[in-house]
């Protein structure tokens, strides 16, 4: 059985259909790569999967159970976080308020031992505990996200575009934290722009375009031949894109 | 020159009572993003508790401050339980629907309590600031009012629940994803904010003589407040209420207490024009 699953996952806002009939499965201890064009959907499919948008059709399997009627928070406490686009930090606490509020529901030591993990994990941290979280820099800001979800101590970690406006240099900083995500036993969905960067770091990857799966596999064939990828990002299905 | 620091003297002990006037206000906005519009309701509903408390059991009336915060306080939850948290996707609705318990409240105070203006008889004589006399009953007023408006921040600041209220103002998906139930910090929320403008009612029914009508005119106080502070900024929200109580103060001293709205109306449009972000500028457009 998978960790968690989306069967037949239809989501939108308003009139729009955002994404249509996704099915996917997150397997325990693995990391999936979700990449795909700007407005494919690939951040509507993580706040489907998490509870932030209402489901139009489909179920979100956790651990075999129909968890897509349930609220976000509902959800959250299951062991699913997310890290927003953007980061959506609380940008009126302090980087420490805000990662002992992603801890909300631990106890007093259990969050002290977890905030050193986290810290462990992104030293950088450590000297800016007490700074308002309005006044960070982008890779900073990235840390606090990354270590807030994990303060939830989740099994299932959704990333979407950690990358996003920083400098490569902190972006490996970022990268390097997924390796040992893993180890520790959780899974791992990351949404990201870059590519390359994805293919080093996951297990399995999905291509989303206009709200639909074009690619569900282990991303070899890109690995192997990087040019049949901007076929599928343009919609083809692999074999007439590469053909 | 006595007149003057007569006016200083009053506006300070006013602008504590008119800053628990609208933190409830304050805090449901900044949380829920509702404006409540019965917040006026709320407010005389303070007063008349400790009015009729008062006169039916004699107790003393800044206990009953805290009385009021628990009864009007358990209104407000019921309000939001039974009403408010239905509307959250129509604001217009939800508008209607406060408004309503404004007329709805004020038609039972008129039915059950007529249409005498009441006053809650406490006196406890003057204190004399050099040549500058000051009613006893208001430093307590005052220091009753600081006192609840400083626990509220701190409880805020300081406790895990209260820093998960403030990041609901924040970011409430984020609030969410961190497996934070929500709607339980609305509710509590709306309550201590319902709560806080019934100790306001009790506090100003030692203040002023208040009728079932009466809370419109503290309620615009409080909206003003709001206004020139800064949406959902509490600091701000403090500095306005001195300088509104020292407005209002000074404008029927030195003016007529009849163009006190107008000068409110006045003050507020100047501050949208020159401070549209609140007189510290970190409230929410
Ligand atoms: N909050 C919203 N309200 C209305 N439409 C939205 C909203 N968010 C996304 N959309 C629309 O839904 C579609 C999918 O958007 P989504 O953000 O999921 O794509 P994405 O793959 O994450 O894109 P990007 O790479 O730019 O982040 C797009 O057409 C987008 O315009
Ligand atoms: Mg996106």
């Amino acid at each position: 059985m998978s960790l968690l699953s989306s069967v037949a996952v239809s989501a939108g806002y308003g009139d729009l259909v955002a994404i249509d009939n996704i099915t996917i499965d997150v397997e325990e201890n693995s990391l999936l790569g979700v990449i795909g064009p700007n407005g494919a959907g690939k951040s509507t499919f993580l706040r489907a999967l998490t509870g932030v948008v209402p489901l139009r059709g489909g179920q979100v399997l956790w651990q075999g159970t129909d968890i897509g009627h349930l609220p976000a928070d509902a959800r959250a406490r299951k062991g699913i976080s997310m890290v927003q686009e953007g980061r959506r930090l609380f940008p009126s606490l302090t980087v420490r308020d805000n990662l002992e509020l992603g801890g909300f529901h631990a106890s007093r030591q259990e969050r002290a031992e977890r905030m050193t993990e986290v810290v462990d994990l992104f030293p950088a941290l450590g000297g800016i505990m007490d700074r308002s979280a309005s006044v960070l820099s982008g890779g900073e800001q990235q840390m606090v996200a990354l270590g807030r979800a994990l303060m939830a101590r989740p099994q299932c970690l959704l990333v979407d575009e950690p990358s996003l406006g920083l400098a490569p240099l902190i972006v490996d900083e970022i990268y390097e934290a997924l390796p040992t995500l893993i180890e520790r036993g959780m899974s791992v969905v990351l949404v990201e722009q870059e590519v390359d960067r994805v293919l080093e770091v996951a297990d399995s990857l999905v291509v989303l375009h206009e709200g639909r799966i074009v690619y569900l596999g282990d991303g070899s064939e890109f690995r192997e031949n990087p040019d049949s990828l901007a076929a599928v990002y343009l919609g083809h299905a692999l074999d007439e894109g590469a053909a | 020159m006595d007149t003057l620091a007569n006016v200083i003297v009053s506006s300070i002990l006013l602008g504590g009572v008119y800053f628990i006037l609208s933190l409830g206000l304050n805090i449901i906005l900044g949380v829920l993003d509702i404006v409540n519009f019965a917040h006026g309701a709320l407010i005389i509903l303070g007063a008349y508790s400790t009015f009729l408390i008062n006169r039916a059991l004699h107790w003393d009336p800044f206990i009953l401050v805290l009385v009021d915060m628990v009864v009007v306080g358990v209104i407000g939850a019921v309000l939001y339980l039974c009403y408010l948290r239905f509307t959250v996707n129509s604001p217009l609705v939800r508008m209607f629907a406060l408004i309503g318990f404004n007329s709805v409240v004020a038609a039972l105070l008129l039915i059950f309590m007529g249409s005498d203006y009441r006053t809650v008889p406490i006196d406890l004589g003057t204190w004399y600031l050099g040549p500058i006399p000051i009613r006893v009953t208001q430093v307590i007023a005052f220091a009753f009012a600081i006192a609840l408006g400083v626990i509220t921040i701190v409880l805020l600041n300081r406790t895990k629940v209260g820093k998960a209220v403030k990041a609901v103002t924040d970011d409430r998906t984020s609030v969410q994803l961190a497996g934070i139930n929500d709607r339980r910090l609305s509710l509590l929320a709306f309550t201590v904010g319902a709560g806080l403008a019934g100790a306001a009612g009790g506090i100003i029914s030692t203040y002023v003589t208040f009728g079932s009508e009466s809370g419109l005119a503290f309620a615009i106080i409080a909206f003003a407040i709001v206004i020139v502070g800064g949406l959902g900024d509490i600091w701000g929200g403090a500095v306005a209420s001195l300088l509104v109580a020292l407005v209002l103060t000074g404008v029927t001293v030195y003016l007529s207490s009849a163009l006190t709205n107008t000068a409110l109306f006045l003050l507020v449009l100047f501050v949208l024009l020159v401070r549209p972000r609140g007189i510290l500028g970190r409230g929410r457009v």
